[in-house]
């Protein structure tokens, strides 16, 4: 019984009505989906493709993602890789984030999430595990626009922080030797520049049109094996870059500069298609399954 | 290559959805966002990059010490992406405020606000 009524009351909480800003809208403040990095926003999404190129190594991807109520969202993920190791899929993720706190006064949004990397559904040629990896998450955004002076309101931070727990020690890797899986901790940041929140909010410079759709934004990822880890050792990147963002979708590309030899010898780079699903298919797909979407 | 042209076919299928609307974003103002103006303007035209309902929109203008200053009903202007309102008072020299909120054609609502000078 009482399992029974914390279950109610989470739906409750779940499910009660409360503002929700579809794509990334907070208040003035506009969040792209940034391709690197996790961001803070629950919205009906489409990213397809994500291509990159890193290390002789290509991958093309692809997440949906979809409201089950204005703050509830849950995501699939698939990836192939082709490499040096041959080609093939990438394990299958999924994921849940709800939108806990939003405040548009303050351009700020803060969400909870868990990612799941379900192992043995990829191929093991190219380095999937078979080995289920649960990550706990939390994301947050903060748009300056209650900032002085005036040319920092245009600026938004973005983050993420995730613990990626393998639900077994050691996985078996292709030629069958056992191998640690590491627990491992992901840093996610992005700083990214709106040029469409200077025009709107801030100052119109009379700038090209396509210009003020513009979003020079840096992201920064790292991921540091904490335990378990073997010789892993911390990768990272810094990607810096640009989406243009449209009335229905935007497109973005990033340069991938490694941190360290262990994350890559060379620059890489990622372009991302994606698709705002709540424009596209405002009164269908683009709707939360329960409540009130806007 | 499948997975190339699956990618390319579905981002083609996904471009060309419709019909569909999309949040109301302010794409130009007059007076402008941020700018100076002489004479005192004696409207204020809000221009989308998509059809907003006039009739749901809202806009209000303050002056610097946050006073509101009377504007009349909000118009369609030349077309359904402009909204327009007349100022019903003479504005002296200073900074004033505008807010605005929209209510595109599919009923999403987005919010703004900025300010202007007149000189």
């Amino acid at each position: 019984m009482r399992y029974l009524t914390i279950a109610a009351s989470a739906a409750l909480f779940c499910f009660a009505a409360a503002p929700a800003y579809a794509h990334g809208v907070v208040g003035q403040r506009f969040f792209p989906a940034t391709l690197s990095t996790e961001d803070p926003v629950v919205a009906d999404e489409l990213a397809l493709p994500t291509i990159s190129s890193f290390d002789d190594e290509t991958e093309i991807s692809m997440e949906f993602a979809k409201r089950i109520t204005p703050r509830l969202a849950v995501s699939l993920e698939g990836e192939w890789t082709s490499g040096d190791e041959g080609d093939g899929f990438q394990n299958l993720e999924t994921g849940i984030k709800y939108q806990l706190f939003t405040s548009a006064d303050h351009e700020s949004v803060f969400s909870i999430g868990v990612d799941v990397e379900w192992g043995g559904t990829g191929a093991e040629r190219i380095g999937a595990e078979d080995v289920t990896t649960i990550a706990p998450a939390f994301y947050f955004g903060k748009g300056f626009g209650d900032a002085s002076p005036d040319w920092l309101k245009p600026l938004a931070v973005t983050g993420s922080l995730a613990y990626a727990i393998p639900t077994e020690g050691h996985a078996e890797d292709a030629s069958g030797d056992a191998e640690a899986v590491a627990h491992v901790a992901s840093y996610g940041l992005a700083f990214e520049y709106s040029l469409p929140y200077l025009a709107a909010n801030v100052r119109d410079l009379s700038l090209p049109d396509w210009v003020n759709h513009l979003t020079p934004l840096v992201e920064l990822r790292l991921d540091q094996p904490v335990r378990n880890r073997g010789e892993e050792r911390a990768t990272g990147s810094v990607n810096p870059g640009l989406i243009w963002s449209g009335r229905r979708f935007q497109i973005g590309a990033e340069a991938i500069i490694p941190i360290n030899d262990a994350s890559g010898d060379d620059v890489g780079f990622v372009i991302q298609a994606h698709y705002y699903l709540d424009d596209l298919f405002p009164r269908s797909l683009g709707r939360p399954l329960f409540g009130q979407g806007r | 290559m499948r997975a190339w042209l699956f990618s390319l076919a579905a981002g083609a299928l996904f471009a060309l959805a419709g019909p569909a609307a999309a949040h109301a974003m302010l794409a130009r103002a007059n007076p402008p966002v941020g700018g100076a103006v002489a004479p005192a303007p004696t409207e204020l035209r809000l221009q989308f990059d998509e059809p907003v309902f006039a009739d749901m929109c809202d806009v209000t203008l303050e002056d610097a010490a946050h006073r509101a200053v009377p504007l009349s009903t909000l118009m369609t202007g030349e077309d359904d992406s402009v909204v327009v309102a007349q100022i019903r008072a003479r504005l002296s020299p200073g900074v004033y405020h505008v807010r605005w909120r929209a209510v595109s054609r599919d009923a999403h609502t987005t919010e703004g606000a900025y300010v202007f000078h007149v000189r």
